[in-house]
Formats: structure tokens, sequence, C-alpha cells
């Protein structure tokens, strides 16, 4: 648990017992037990009145895999690290300790300027378009930029025309400033920006958050579109478990920095075996009147808690409905069930979602509702 | 301007809130933008009802021409608002105060510009009190008010958390604070707009829970506007959806659900992704909401519509009642000669 010395990242093959290639294949990028801990910023009083930690452990120790051209989901709620998980191994936040390879290649040692042409290769679709687009330029200016900074010779790039039509949006669309576009194309224009580098691997912050239901449709149908013919891969960062089920090859879930459960979208989606992946799947809103019947009656309780101060042992088990004194006081290993699924829960052999009476004695939810 | 009367079978009851033909005009430099026009829509005592409909459909400026709470360049030009059978357009100011918070309440999508940053929770509820207090109450008793309605909506330790401001309190926390406050002079009818969108799942379903409870144990009616299929079809009993500012199906949860008749509406929901649908190309409706600048001048979904005929085009279909339904289309207008009527086709949207 203790952090390996800043700047000084720790290549864990101990570790590897603990992480599943999922499918046979070809490993475009490892995550080996990284770690990103911010310090402390509070000031000079509250250290003193408050138990003091020192350190907010944002993500901590997370290790997968991902495939080539697969799509990896990556879900869980606001506050669970998937969002600095992801600037991590783009390099945009420093890892505390940990390992990321690029095929095989590690990139979190890198200096600065070394990470360039390994920022080609992997580029991300921020989660706000009209924030990640400076209001200033031109879209023709903002898709050129990649090439300017990257120094990509002339002949290897791609023209804005060829961008445009690659993300579906007309040339007209051009010479318009970012606050002209509407969401969706916002969207598609840092998509576009993404592809201009020809990556291999692109990491999308909740492409669709903020759009309307037919916006966002035409927004995935363009990314499987892109998957398909430029052989990309995803890990695709999202709260919404409709839009998971619909694209990941895979699915990850994160609870307060940490990985709870991994594995193939059918099994996590079909048969869970975390609480909080079950807890999450049945609190997800589905466009099915039917299927709502009595939904709201097991809706998870409490919120999920700041990773400055994380509760002991299994850090889900203040919100479970199943944990007990075990829960409270060990860490659950990521324990490999075979096919593929990893899952990090003391009793997960015990749980039966459909028949709640059966597990062990349930302990009063704490919280609210 | 007198809209035809809404046809309600037997004896007339007052519903808590009835539309009729409701107009809403923007006055902006560019023009007059007709928000809102022909919204028809009924809200019964206790009801659930749920407002649908992509962004920049008119839902929001519904939700505030209810309370007459439109931004100044924004006026009713025409049709009615009752609330149990008064005209909202009528009310003097100090009639609407004490319709406003009192008759119906209204929460918002974002909890941290409603609330104001430098006064603690418990300051900004009493403050809420006082605006309808009947008589002068002790300080203790309406401090102890608050700690009960902060309890009521799932607030752990509210007689300390009283005395916090918005910050100290998460975005579910804030909403709840939110929703206590809007439920203090326990209004008939609670306007929900947008309030789990910034949320969490988790804290999403939490809130609809709460929502629901309400709705059960005081009878509060809701008019949840959301432009989440999801959440509408969790807890909404009946549901109005709407496109360009006008109203065009309304019915039953289930039956809209189960059976969507209006193009649009069948757009919309085959447009959701979900497990079932993978490897299958989403339906996303073609083009975009029209420019409220720019109406067409017939069916104002008929561009974006793959049932439209040339008459789509040139008239606007009237929203006209379909069985339990009622629905603003020519396929399901009986007054059209079947020559002219666009042919529904089940089965190329899914539902």
């Amino acid at each position: 648990m203790t952090p390996a010395q800043h700047g000084d990242p720790v290549t864990t093959d101990q570790q590897s017992g603990a992480v599943t290639p999922a499918r046979q294949g070809d490993v475009l990028l490892r995550v080996r037990d990284v770690r990103t801990y911010f310090r402390d910023r509070q000031g000079i009083i509250a250290r003193l009145s408050r138990r003091h930690t020192g350190q907010v452990q944002a993500v901590d120790g997370v290790s997968f895999d991902v495939v080539r051209g697969e799509t990896l989901g990556l879900v869980g709620e606001s506050g669970s690290g998937k969002s600095t998980l992801a600037r991590t191994i783009l390099g945009l936040i420093p890892a505390t300790s940990g390992s990321v390879t690029l095929d095989g290649r590690e990139v979190l040692t890198l200096r600065r300027r070394q990470w360039r042409p390994v920022r080609r290769r992997m580029q991300m679709i921020f989660q706000d378009p009209h924030s990640s687009l400076s209001p200033r330029f031109r879209v023709s200016f903002l898709l050129n930029e990649p090439y300017v900074v990257h120094h990509v010779p002339q002949q290897e790039r791609s023209t804005v025309d060829e961008l445009l039509e690659m993300v579906g949006l007309s040339d007209e669309q051009a010479d318009k400033y970012p606050h002209e576009l509407s969401g969706g194309q916002a969207r598609r224009v840092s998509i576009a920006r993404a592809l201009a580098l020809h990556p291999d691997l692109l990491l999308a912050d909740e492409p669709t958050a903020g759009l309307d239901v037919s916006a966002a449709a035409s927004i995935l149908n363009l990314m499987k579109d892109l998957a398909r013919r430029l052989g990309l891969t995803y890990v695709l960062i999202t709260h919404d478990l409709n839009v998971v089920g619909y694209c990941a090859d895979r699915i990850a879930v994160m609870y307060v920095g940490q990985l709870v459960e991994l594995g193939p979208a059918e099994l996590i989606l079909g048969r869970p075996k975390h609480p909080y992946t079950h807890a999450l799947l049945s609190c997800a809103p589905v466009p099915d009147p039917h299927l709502n019947q009595g939904h709201l009656d097991n809706v998870l309780g409490g919120e999920i808690p700041s990773p400055h101060d994380p509760p002991s042992g299994c850090r889900f088990h203040p919100r479970c409905a199943y944990a007990d004194g075990l829960c409270e006081e060990q860490v659950p290993e990521l324990e490999e069930l075979g096919g593929g699924e990893l899952v990090a829960c003391h009793h997960w052999r015990h749980i039966d979602f459909d028949d709640a009476a059966a597990v062990l004695q349930p302990q009063a939810r704490s919280g609210t509702t | 301007m007198t809209g035809p009367p809404v046809s309600i079978e037997g004896p007339v009851t007052v519903p808590l809130l009835r539309v009729e033909d409701l107009e809403v005009v923007y006055y902006t430099e560019a023009g007059a933008l007709p928000a809102l026009s022909d919204v028809s829509f009924e809200v019964g005592r206790g009801e659930i009802v749920g407002v649908v409909g992509e962004s920049g459909c008119g839902k929001s400026t519904l939700g505030a021409a209810l309370l007459r709470l439109l931004p100044p360049n924004g006026a009713l030009a025409g049709g009615h608002v009752f609330v149990e059978g008064r005209d909202v357009a009528g009310l003097s100011r100090g009639e609407l105060r004490s319709l406003r918070g009192r008759t119906v309440s209204m929460v918002f999508q974002d909890p941290l510009t409603s609330l104001n940053p430098t006064f603690t929770i418990g300051q900004q509820m009493i403050a809420a009190q006082r605006a309808h207090a009947r008589d002068h109450e002790s300080k203790s008793e309406l401090r102890r008010r608050v700690a009960e309605a902060l309890t009521r909506v799932g607030i752990p330790d509210a007689a300390q958390r009283i005395d916090s401001h918005p910050h100290e309190f998460s975005g579910g926390m804030r909403q709840r604070v939110m929703i206590a406050i809007a439920l203090l002079h326990e209004p008939s009818l609670l306007i929900a707009d947008e309030i789990t969108s910034a949320l969490d799942v988790t804290l999403e379903a939490q809130i609809l829970k709460l929502l629901a409870e309400i709705n059960q144990t005081h009878g509060t009616a809701i008019l949840l506007i959301s432009h989440n299929l999801g959440v509408i079809a969790e807890v909404c009993k009946r549901v109005v959806v709407m496109y360009a500012g006008r109203t065009v199906e309304e019915g039953d949860v289930m039956s809209i659900f189960d059976d969507p008749l209006h193009p649009y509406t069948r757009a919309l929901l085959a447009a959701v992704p979900s497990r079932e649908q993978r490897g299958v190309v989403l339906a996303a409706i073609p083009g975009r909401v029209p420019s409220l600048l720019a109406l067409p001048v017939g069916c104002k979904f008929a561009d974006r519509c793959n049932h439209a005929r040339d008459v789509c085009r040139e008239r606007e279909p009237a929203f006209l009642a379909h069985g339990e339904r009622r629905i603003r289309c020519f396929i399901y207008d009986d007054g059209l000669a079947r020559a002219d009527r666009p042919v529904a086709t089940p089965g190329t949207v899914a539902p």
C-alpha cells in the first residue's frame, strides 16, 4: 500500500496473477497497479483541526489489459476515479506508482518530449467539447492543430474536409467557431481532432453526456463505425450503463479508485457478481415501464465515499447489504473466476441477488432512504 | 384566444392543472420566437405526469410559464393555465405569490444556482417559511419545522446540517434540500425540471424513489420534466411528448412506451441504446429540432419524419383525441381523406 516515490513507477509483475488478458489476443494497453495520489491541499487550520490523511487516493492499484480492437467500458459513479485513471494513462496527470505499457513499451517513465510520439497513438476525447475546443479558432484551424503540434509532414496530413467527412460533418462546418456548433457537432469535431493523428487507442470520456437521445445515438453509431473502419480500440468511460451495454466488449467497474469487477460484457450485465455492479445495474433507468415494477424498492442507499478518507476493508462495505465484519476489516483481493472474469468481493460465492433472504444476514443499510 | 373545449366525459371535475392551447412568445432582436404554441394537457390530483422531448422543445419554458416565471422578454401570448380552476394569467401579484410555493412549487436542475451560497440552509429555509407564514412563529419553532422537512427528504442528522452552507452538501443532498424547500408549504403540485440530470444513476434512483414516496404519502402531484425516457418510465403514470414547442402525444405511460403512435415518439424510443440492441445500428433521428426562427409551415416534425406526405408540409395537424390518447399527426386524423393521409408502417421503427 505504500506508494513508491513520485516519478519512480514500479513495474509489478508479481501482480500479474491478479490480472487477466481477458481474451487471447494482442494486448495493446497494459495497466499494472497504477496509483494516482494527490497531495492534500487543505489549509493549515484544517490540517490541525481534522484528521489528516495527507493524500487523496484517486486511483489506487488498478490493473487491466486492453486488447487491440476491443471496446473496454469503464463504469462507476462520479468520484470513482474513472477520469483520473484515463488522464494518468495518457500522462496528463503524473502517476504515483505503477506501470502503463503501450505495445509493450513503458510510458509512465517517459520524459515530457518522449511523450509526444506516444500521444499520437493514444488520444483522448474529453468530456465537454465546448471547453476542450478553443472558442477563438475556427474548426479548420482546430482540426489542423494536432498536425502542427506534432510536426507532421504535409503529405501525411489528412485534409480538413477528409476529417470532417470521416465524422459525418459537411465541409461548411470548417469555417465555424465552436460556439456555432450544436452539442453533437462539437462532439464530432473533438472526435475528428482525436482521429487526425491516426491513433490506435481512443480514451473517450463520457462521449454522450449532455446530448439528447437522438444525438447520442448518432455519436455511438459513429464511434462504432469508426472502430470498424479504422480498427480503433476504445476505452469508453461512462456512467451510463445503457451506453456500455450497447457498445462495450468488456466492462470494468470502479469504486473509489479501485476495480471491483471486470469481465466480458455479457457476464457483467447478465450475471454480475459484485454487489456494487448489481446495484448500479438495478438503478439504471430503463425506458420500459413494465420492467420498472418495484424497481425503486432496492435502490442503493448512501453516497460514494470521498477518496480522501476511504472506508476500511472493502471500500463498498458501508453501502453493501451483504457486508459483515470481514468486509470491514479485510480488503478483498481481485479474484480470477475463469472466463476472463475478475471480482473483488469476500462473499460473491454466497450471494444470490434474486434471493436476498438466502444470503448472510444483510446488515441494515446505513445512511438514507 | 379561446381554444376548443377539451373533451372530458362525465361530470366536470376541476383538474389540479389544466393547460389549454398555451402559447408563449419570447421577444428577441431577431423577432418574436413562438416558444410554445397549442400546448394542452392536464394533471390530476396526486398524479405523476412526465414531460419529455429533446432540448429546445420547450419543456423548461412550459415549466416556467405555468408559474409565470418567464424571463422579462417572454410572455403568455394565448391560451390558459388553470390551477385548481383559476386562470394563472389573471392573478394579481399577491395571488401569484400565494400560488407559488403554496399551491405549486418548482425544483430546478441545478441546485447550486437556486441556493444562495452565503447563507446557511436553515436561514434560507426559514426565509422560505416566513414568506408564507400565516402568523408569527418563534424561531425555534421554525427551526424545528425546517429540521423536520429535511428529515422527511432523507437528510441524515438534519438538526446539525441545518447550519451548513450549500457547498457543504453533495449534489444529491443539495437536490434533496431543494425538494424539502419546495415541500415546506405542502403544495398540491410539484414541478420538477430535469432534477436528476446532473446526478449519477444511483443518486438519480434515490431522488426518483423520494419523489414516488412524496407522491404516495402526501398525495402531491408531480410534473416531471426530463429528456430521459428511462426516468419517465420509472415513475410517471402519464406522459406528454413535446416537439418544437407543441404537445405531439399524450397518454398513459404503459401504452405509449408499448405502442408509441406519433412518429416522433417512436423515433425517440428507438434511439435509446440498450443491451438488446448490441450490434444493431441505432436509429438516430435525422436532422435537428427546427429553429424557432424558421419553423416549417406544416407539421414541425415533417422534415425528419419518414411518413411525411404533402399534406404534412402544407398544414399543421391538430392535437386530437385518439382512443385514450391525444396525438398531433395526420396519420390518426380521421377527418382527412384516406388518400391524403400518410400511412403508419409499424415495424419500421421497433418500439
